[in-house]
C-alpha cells in the first residue's frame, strides 16, 4: 500500500538502525559469557562480559516473573547515567529496579551518527551518544510470527531479512501521523508465533524507537529486536493454547476496560458537524429512519479556534442544552480533544499550564513549541503525575464550560503529532519529566494522554465509566481507551485491510478497536458503503466518520434501498450486543480478545495460521466481510478443531426476518438461502451466496450459544428491558455452551461484584442457565425476560418443552419444530433473566 | 412442512389482567383498524398471513408476518403503534419507540410497562401546535393571495421584455442602415482621396522639371488638409444622444415602471427581521439588497448583457425616476466602432431564452428575475440573484456558486431551485498536508448549490448552509412557496386537534 514515502526515516537514514543491522552474529568475539551466576530472589543474576568490550559488563536478570513467564533483563553493570526504563505499563509489576549505567552499545570507532544525526532538516542532539540495544530470538518450529501492531500490513508477518524477504526494512516501531500504514499512531512490542499444541511471545518492553527483523532459520523464525535507547528488558510467554499465551500478556500489561454499553452502540462522526442546527437535523433523522444509533461526534471545528474545552458559541449556544436533549433519547456526544495547546495566553487551558511550567521542553529547557490545528502550540508533558492531575481538572464542568455528564472524549494526534518536526512528530532530544529525553518514552506519549483523560472522566462522573477514544497507544492502553486505526481511505483496499489491522491491534492487547465506516477520506460508493457498515458491525468500535471535504454519507443519503441495507446493517449490530458485552466481559476479566484470529480458536487446524481475511467474533461467531465489488457469492473456510459444524447466524438483513413465529421459516432464513438450522460440516471451504443486498458471511459455530436481542430500536439505552432471545447451535454431540453477562451498563458496580454472570449448557436435551458469578444488581426497571429459545441441529421432535423455575414454580412451553433443518423455536418462556431456570426438551 | 407444534392453555394471571384491559381499547390500533381486533377468539393478520387466537394480539411475541398481531408493544420490529394524543392529534410510531424508556407520545401511552412514567403534554403541545397551525395558516393564505400581484407584475415583465425585443430589432435594423450609410459615405471619401492623389502623382510628374521644391511644399499642405477633412467626416457618425432620439421614435427604450404592489421592499424585509420569526440572531443578519447597475454605469463585463433585464419594481409611481435609480440606457452605449453589433442580436436572443424559463404554471416567478438577496454567515456574504447566479463573497473575492439551471418540482410546486456549473470544487483548508493520496473520484467535485422555497410574507434568504464542502444550501423565503394546499391541510391539522 501507497504511504507518504518522502516524511518516513528509512533504516539507512537511522544510525541506530544502521549499526544494528550491520551486526551478523558472526563475530564470536561479540559473543558474550555469563559469569557469577547466582540465585537471587525467584531468579538468576549473573555478569555478561564479551571479548570485544571486555571492562563494559552486563549485568543479567532472569527469573520467572508469573505462571509461564520468563523474564529477562539485561543492563549495564555501572554507568553515569541511568538508562530509561518504562514505567507504568506493567500491571502490578513486583520488580521495578534501580538502573545500572552506562552505553550499552558496542562503538567500533567509526562516527556513523552516534552523537548527533538529522534527517529532513531536522537535528537530533543526542546528549547521551549511542545506547541502542539489541537481542536476537528464534520461534522454534514456527511457520508465521504475527503481531507488532500497528501496521497494515497482513496479519502474517513477512521476512524482512534473508532470500525472497518480503520486505528489505525491518518491522518499526514508532507512533507517527504520516499518514497511511508503516509504521502508523500506535506501537505494542509483542510478536507471536502459534503452531499446534504450542504458543508463544515475545514482549519486548521499550517505548523508544524499536526495530524488529524477521527471517527465516531451519524450521525457524529467527527474529532481531533493537530499540535506539532504553535497556532489554524481555519476556518470553508460552502456552499450549494461543489464548494462554494472551491470558499472560494480560497479567503483564492489563485488561480492556469495561466499557460503557452506550460505546459498543453505533458512533455517528464527521469532520464536522457544524453547529447545533446540523447535530439536531441529523440526530433526528436517525429516528425519523428509525436507525440506531448511540453517540454524535463532534470534530475539532466545534472549538474557538481549535481552542480544546471550549465552544465555539455562534455554532453551539448551548451545548449543555443540545447535550441533555439528546440524552433525552439515551444518546450521549463526543468532542475531540487534543494534546496540542493553542500559544496563546488568553486560552486559560494554555495560560495556566504556561505559568505551572507544565508543558514538554526543548532540549535547552525552554517550553517547546510546534505547529498544530491551531497554529503555533505547545504539548502538556503527561507523563508528569501534576500534568495529568491537572489535565484531569479541566474535564470539571466549571473548567469544561458546556460539558454535561453526557460528554464524552476523543484523543486524536496524540503520537503526538507535530505538523513542523521530524516525521511529524516531537524532536528525539525534546525533555520530559524527570530529565527524560523524549527518544526514550516517544511511544508512550499517547498512553499517559489517555491515562490523564480517563483520570478526567472519573472526576466528572465518579463512579461511572469512562469512555475515551485514541489514535496513539502503547502496550496498556486497553486499560484508558478504545482505538480506532485512523485516517484510513474510501477504497476497497482499505476495507480490506481493516480487518487483519483490527486482528493484530486484538493481539496487541488492543480489543476494543475499530476502523471508520467508509473510509475517512474520499467518497465511498453506497456499494463499498453498506459492505463496510456489514463488516463494521461485527468488529468492536463501530464508528461511521468523513472527512470534511467528503460529500456528506449519513446512511440516509443515497436512497431507501441504501438507507434499508445500511440500517439492517446496523440493526445487526444491536442484536449481537448481548453477545458482544459478555465478550467485553471476558475480555475485561481474563484478556481474551473480542476479534480473534482463526487459529486462535482453532489451534489444531493449520489451515487457519495463514487466514486473515476472515475472523472470529469470540468463540461463536464466524465473520467473513466481503471486499470488492459486485460480489454476489464469498468463498468461506469454515474451520474445524475437530468435528466442528457450522450455521449460518441470521444477520438481519432481510426485511423476511423483521418478525413472525407461525411463519416462521422465511423468517429463519440464513445467507445462503438455505434454512438457518441446515449445518455445515467445518475443515472445508464452502460458497456462500452474499450479494449486498443479503449481507455478509456470519456463521455460528456449533457447541456455542448466543444471547441476542431481536428488536429494534434507536439506541443501547433503549434495549436495556428488551427481552432477550438464546441461538442454541449444538455440535454433534448435541451439545452447546456460553454465557451471558449482565450489569447496569455504566458504573463501575460491577467491580464490586454488582452485575450477574450466567452460564449457558444444552446437554441431554436439557437447556440449563445457572449463575456463575457476580453477586448481582438492581434492575431500575422490571428485569428482562427470556422472549424466545431456538434450538439448530435438533435431531428429534421433544414430546414436550418444559421450565423449570427456581422458586419450584414451572410451565409448559409453546414451541415449533421443523424436521428438515433440524431446528426448534421456544415461544415465549417469558422468565426474567436475573434468576437461575432450565428447559427440558423431554423425548 | 413446519411440524406440530403443542399449544397450551398456559394462562397466567398477568395474561387474564392484560386481556381485559385490551377488550376495552386495543392498545396502539388505529381507529380505523379496530374491526381487525373486534373478534372475540381469533385475529387475522393484516396482510391474512396467517391467523392466530385473540390472546396471542399484544401479549409481546410477534406472531403476523407484518407485524400487525403487536400494535401495542415492541415485539414486532416492522410494527407501528397509534397513540391518541387527546388535546393534540394522534400518531403513528415505529414500534420501535414502545417501551423504550422514551416518552414520544404527548400522551404517553407509549410507555406502559414501567421503565419510565410519562407526564401528560397534549394540551400544552396541542396550544403550541394549534398557533403554529393558525400561523401556517395565515402565512400560506396571505401569500397565495399576493401571488395575483406576482403574475401581473410577471406579465408587465414579460410585456416589457417583448417590448424591449422589437426595440432591439428595431434598433438593430436602425444602427446597422446608418452604418451602412456612414460606410458608403466614408467608401467614397476614401475613393475622392485616392483619385486626387493619383491626379496629384501625375501632376508632379508634369511638372517635375520646374518648380519642384515648391510643389512638393504645396502638395504637403494639402495633404494637411485633407487628412483634417478626413476626420472631420468620422466624426460625423452618430453618438449614443443621436441613437436616443433616433430610439425615441419607435418608443422608450427603459422598461416602464410597473404598478405600486411591490411586496418586498427593503423597509418590509427589516420589518420581517426585527418581528422575529427566528430569524434576529446578529450573526446571521438578513439583508435584502436591490441590485442595480451603479448611476455612473460600468456595469460588471460578464451581465451587462442581461442588465437590460433587471426589472426594477421598487418604482411604485408612475413618475419618472430620479437619476440614481434610474439607468440612462444611452450611457451603455458606446461608440458603434467598440461595440460589436452581435451584442444587441446577443440581448435580444437572451430575452427569448429567459422567457422560456420556467417561472410556473403562472409565471408567478418571473416577477423575481434577477432579483438579489444576500445572507451573511461568519465571514462569507452570500448572494442569490433569483434564474441567474449564486455568489459567495469573502471580502474582495467572489465565488461564483452557479448559474442558473432548473427546478424541482413537489406536488406540483416549483419547489427546489438548483444553480450549476459553478466550476470545480477548490481545495479546503489546513489539512492539505495529509491529502496527498491519490484517491477514487469524489461523486460530484464540482459546487452544488441548491435553493429551497419556504413560504413566508416577503421575500428574504433565510439560511445558507454548506453541509458539506462545496456543497451549499439555502432557504429562501417567498409569497409564492406559499400554496392553498397547504393551508388547507394545516386547516385539518387544526380541526384534528380540535376534536
Amino acid at each position: 500500500m501507497a504511504f507518504k514515502e518522502e516524511e518516513f526515516r528509512y533504516c539507512k537514514d537511522s544510525s541506530f538502525c544502521r549499526r544494528q543491522r550491520k551486526f551478523d552474529g558472526q563475530d564470536d568475539r561479540a559473543t558474550y559469557k555469563l559469569h557469577n551466576a547466582h540465585l537471587e530472589d525467584n531468579g538468576v543474576v549473573a555478569e555478561m562480559k564479551n571479548a570485544l568490550n571486555p571492562n563494559q559488563p552486563l549485568k543479567l536478570r532472569a527469573t520467572i516473573y508469573k505462571s509461564g513467564i520468563f523474564r529477562i533483563e539485561i543492563d549495564e553493570a555501572s554507568s553515569a547515567k541511568p538508562r530509561y526504563r518504562v514505567k507504568d505499563v506493567l500491571v502490578g509489576d513486583i520488580s521495578q529496579h534501580s538502573s545500572s549505567e552506562g552505553a550499552m552499545e558496542d562503538i567500533t570507532g567509526e562516527n556513523d551518527g552516534l552523537w548527533e544525526e538529522s534527517f529532513k532538516g531536522h537535528s537530533d542532539s543526542k546528549p547521551n551518544g549511542p545506547e541502542s540495544i539489541g537481542v536476537d530470538f528464534d520461534f522454534m518450529g514456527a511457520k508465521h510470527v504475527y503481531g507488532l501492531p500497528e501496521r497494515g500490513s497482513r496479519l502474517m508477518l513477512g521476512n524482512t531479512r534473508g532470500e525472497g524477504a518480503a520486505r528489505d526494512e525491518p518491522y518499526r516501531l514508532y507512533n507517527l501521523d504520516v499518514f497511511e500504514y508503516e509504521p502508523l499512531y500506535g506501537a505494542v512490542p509483542i510478536l507471536y508465533s502459534h503452531r499446534p499444541n504450542f504458543s508463544s511471545a515475545l514482549f519486548w518492553l521499550n517505548a523508544a524507537e524499536t526495530m524488529v527483523d524477521v527471517e527465516d532459520g531451519p524450521d525457524m523464525k529467527r527474529t532481531h529486536w533493537f530499540s535506539e535507547s532504553g535497556v532489554i528488558d524481555v519476556f518470553l510467554l508460552s502456552s499450549d493454547t494461543p489464548k494462554g499465551v494472551q491470558m499472560q500478556f494480560a497479567s503483564l500489561v492489563g485488561t480492556q476496560f469495561m466499557p460503557p454499553m452506550f460505546s459498543l452502540g453505533y458512533h455517528q462522526c464527521r469532520w464536522n458537524y457544524k453547529d447545533d442546527a446540523d447535530v439536531r437535523m441529523v440526530d433526528s433523522k436517525f429516528d425519523e429512519y428509525d436507525i440506531p444509533y448511540d453517540v454524535l461526534w463532534l470534530d475539532i471545528e466545534h472549538t474557538v479556534g481549535k481552542r480544546y474545552l471550549t465552544w465555539d458559541k455562534h455554532l453551539f449556544p448551548d451545548p449543555e442544552g443540545l447535550q441533555h436533549d439528546l440524552a433525552s433519547r439515551g444518546r450521549k456526544m463526543v468532542t475531540i480533544i487534543d494534546p496540542h495547546l493553542k500559544v496563546d495566553m488568553g486560552y486559560s487551558v494554555y495560560a495556566e499550564a504556561k505559568r505551572l511550567g507544565f508543558f514538554c521542553k526543548n532540549k535547552d529547557g525552554g517550553d517547546f513549541e510546534g505547529h498544530c490545528w491551531p497554529g503555533t502550540s505547545s504539548w502538556l508533558d503527561y507523563l508528569n503525575p501534576e500534568v495529568r492531575d491537572y489535565w484531569a481538572s479541566r474535564f470539571l464542568p466549571a473548567n469544561y464550560v458546556g460539558s454535561t455528564e453526557h460528554l464524552y472524549t476523543w484523543n486524536d494526534m496524540n503520537e503526538p503529532s507535530v505538523f513542523n518536526g521530524p516525521e511529524i512528530t516531537m524532536p528525539k532530544d525534546l525533555l520530559h519529566y524527570g530529565n527524560v529525553e523524549h527518544r526514550d518514552v516517544h511511544n508512550l506519549y499517547g498512553f499517559y494522554m489517555t491515562m490523564a483523560t480517563v483520570a478526567g472522566h472519573k472526576l466528572l462522573r465518579p463512579g461511572r465509566r469512562p469512555f475515551i477514544l485514541s489514535r496513539a497507544f502503547f502496550a496498556g492502553s486497553q486499560r484508558y481507551a478504545a482505538v480506532w486505526t485512523g485516517d484510513n481511505g474510501a477504497r476497497w483496499d482499505h476495507l480490506a485491510s481493516a480487518t487483519p489491522m483490527l486482528l493484530q491491534l486484538s493481539l496487541g492487547g488492543i480489543h476494543f478497536c475499530g476502523a471508520d465506516v467508509g473510509g475517512f477520506f474520499g467518497n465511498p460508493e453506497p456499494e463499498l458503503l453498506v459492505r463496510w457498515y456489514q463488516a463494521a458491525a461485527y468488529t468492536p468500535f463501530f464508528r461511521g466518520h468523513a472527512h470534511i471535504d467528503t460529500q456528506r454519507r449519513e446512511p440516509w443519503l443515497f436512497g431507501d434501498v441504501v438507507m434499508g441495507q445500511i440500517r439492517a446493517a446496523i440493526r445487526a449490530r444491536y442484536l449481537v450486543l448481548p453477545y458482544l458485552y459478555t465478550l467485553f466481559h471476558m475480555a475485561h476479566t481474563q484478556g481474551l480478545p473480542i476479534m480473534r484470529p482463526l487459529w486462535m480458536e482453532f489451534p489444531g487446524d493449520e489451515v487457519t495460521i495463514a487466514m486473515d481475511d476472515e475472523f472470529m467474533l469470540g468463540e461463536a461467531l464466524l465473520v467473513k466481510p466481503v471486499v470488492s465489488a459486485n460480489t454476489r457469492s464469498s468463498n468461506v473456510y469454515l474451520p474445524s478443531d475437530k468435528d466442528d459444524i457450522w450455521y449460518p447466524f441470521r444477520n438481519g438483513q432481510t426485511p423476511k426476518e423483521q418478525g413472525v413465529f407461525t411463519s416462521l421459516w422465511s423468517r429463519f432464513r440464513g445467507q445462503t438461502g438455505s434454512l438457518r438450522g441446515q449445518a455445515q460440516a467445518g475443515g472445508k471451504t464452502i460458497s456462500v451466496d452474499s450479494g449486498v443486498e443479503q449481507g455478509i458471511p456470519v456463521f455460528q459455530r456449533g457447541g456455542t450459544i448466543i444471547p441476542t436481542r431481536e428488536r429494534a430500536r434507536r439506541s443501547t439505552s433503549a434495549m436495556r428491558a428488551d427481552p432477550f432471545t438464546l441461538h442454541v447451535a449444538l455440535n454433534v454431540r448435541e451439545e452447546a455452551s456460553g454465557s451471558l453477562y449482565l450489569d447496569d451498563g455504566d458504573t463501575d458496580e460491577h467491580t464490586a461484584g454488582g452485575f450477574f454472570l450466567f452460564g449457558l449448557k444444552f446437554q441431554s436435551n436439557q437447556l440449563e442457565y445457572r449463575q456463575t458469578e457476580g453477586s448481582g444488581f438492581k434492575f431500575s426497571h422490571p428485569p428482562p425476560a427470556l422472549e424466545r429459545v431456538i434450538v439448530y441441529g435438533i435431531t428429534k421432535q421433544p414430546a414436550r418443552v418444559t421450565l423449570k423455575r427456581k422458586n419450584g414454580g414451572g410451565s409448559e412451553l409453546e414451541f415449533i419444530y421443523d424436521k428438515e433443518s433440524a431446528m426448534l423455536i421456544v415461544r415465549k418462556p417469558n422468565v426474567p433473566m436475573n434468576e437461575e431456570w432450565s428447559i427440558s426438551f423431554a423425548k | 412442512m413446519a411440524g406440530a407444534g403443542r399449544a397450551l392453555a398456559m394462562v397466567s394471571m398477568l395474561a387474564l389482567v392484560a386481556m381485559s384491559v385490551q377488550s376495552e381499547e386495543m392498545r396502539g390500533v388505529q381507529p380505523e383498524d379496530a374491526h381487525l381486533y373486534a373478534k372475540k377468539d381469533m385475529f387475522t393478520c393484516k396482510d391474512g398471513s396467517s391467523t392466530i387466537s385473540i390472546d396471542k394480539v399484544n401479549d409481546e411475541f410477534c406472531d403476523c408476518n407484518d407485524g400487525s398481531d403487536e400494535p401495542g408493544t415492541a415485539a414486532c420490529s416492522n410494527g407501528v403503534f397509534w397513540c391518541a394524543n387527546k388535546g393534540w392529534k394522534a400518531k403513528l410510531l415505529f414500534s420501535s419507540r414502545v417501551n423504550d424508556g422514551v416518552c414520544d407520545c404527548c400522551d404517553g401511552s407509549d410507555e406502559h410497562a414501567g421503565i419510565v412514567t410519562c407526564v401528560n403534554r397534549c394540551q400544552e403541545e396541542g396550544a403550541e401546535q394549534r398557533n403554529i397551525l393558525m400561523r401556517s395558516i395565515q402565512l400560506h393564505e396571505q401569500g397565495v393571495a399576493k401571488r395575483s400581484d406576482y403574475v401581473a407584475r410577471a406579465h408587465a415583465f414579460r410585456e416589457a421584455v417583448f417590448k424591449r425585443r422589437d426595440e432591439l430589432g428595431n434598433l438593430i435594423q436602425e444602427v446597422s442602415q446608418k452604418l451602412d450609410g456612414f460606410q458608403a459615405q466614408r467608401d467614397e471619401l476614401n475613393k475622392k482621396i485616392s483619385e486626387e492623389t493619383e491626379e496629384r502623382l501625375r501632376q508632379e510628374q508634369e511638372a517635375r522639371e520646374a518648380e519642384e521644391k515648391k510643389r512638393a511644399e504645396e502638395e504637403q499642405k494639402r495633404a494637411e488638409e485633407l487628412a483634417a477633412q478626413q476626420a472631420e467626416m468620422a466624426n460625423q457618425v452618430p453618438s449614443g444622444e443621436e441613437i436616443k432620439s433616433s430610439g425615441d421614435e419607435f418608443g422608450s427604450p427603459e422598461v416602464p415602471p410597473m404598478a405600486p404592489q411591490a411586496v418586498d421592499d427593503l423597509g418590509e424585509t427589516q420589518q420581517v427581521v426585527q418581528e422575529g420569526k427566528g430569524y434576529e440572531d446578529p450573526y446571521y443578519s438578513g439583508k435584502h439588497v436591490d441590485k442595480r447597475p451603479s448611476p455612473t454605469g460600468n456595469p460588471d463585463p460578464n451581465t451587462h448583457v442581461d442588465d437590460w433585464y433587471s426589472y426594477d419594481n421598487d418604482h411604485t409611481d408612475e413618475e419618472k425616476p430620479s437619476e440614481d435609480e434610474y439607468r440612462p440606457p444611452e450611457e451603455e452605449y458606446k461608440p458603434p466602432e467598440e461595440r460589436p453589433k452581435t451584442e444587441a442580436e446577443s440581448e435580444s436572443e437572451l430575452a427569448v431564452k429567459v422567457l422560456e424559463y420556467d417561472f410556473g404554471p403562472d409565471m408567478a416567478f418571473m416577477a423575481l428575475y434577477d432579483k438579489c438577496y444576500e445572507q451573511q454567515v461568519q465571514q462569507y456574504t452570500y448572494e442569490i440573484c433569483m434564474f441567474r447566479h449564486a455568489k459567495q463573497k469573502d471580502g474582495g473575492s467572489e465565488q461564483n456558486l452557479g448559474t442558473w439551471s432548473h427546478w424541482t418540482h413537489e406536488n406540483g410546486h416549483n419547489s427546489v431551485m438548483h444553480y450549476t456549473n459553478g466550476g470545480g470544487c477548490w481545495n479546503g483548508p489546513a489539512r492539505s498536508m495529509k491529502e496527498q493520496q491519490a484517491l477514487p473520484p469524489a461523486r460530484s467535485a464540482d459546487i452544488l448549490e441548491q435553493v429551497s422555497m419556504i413560504c413566508g410574507e416577503d421575500e428574504f434568504l433565510v439560511s445558507v448552509q454548506e453541509p458539506s464542502r462545496c456543497v451549499y444550501e439555502m432557504e429562501f423565503m417567498t409569497p409564492l412557496a406559499c400554496s392553498a394546499h397547504r393551508a388547507q391541510e394545516a386547516r385539518e391539522q387544526l380541526l384534528a386537534i380540535s376534536h
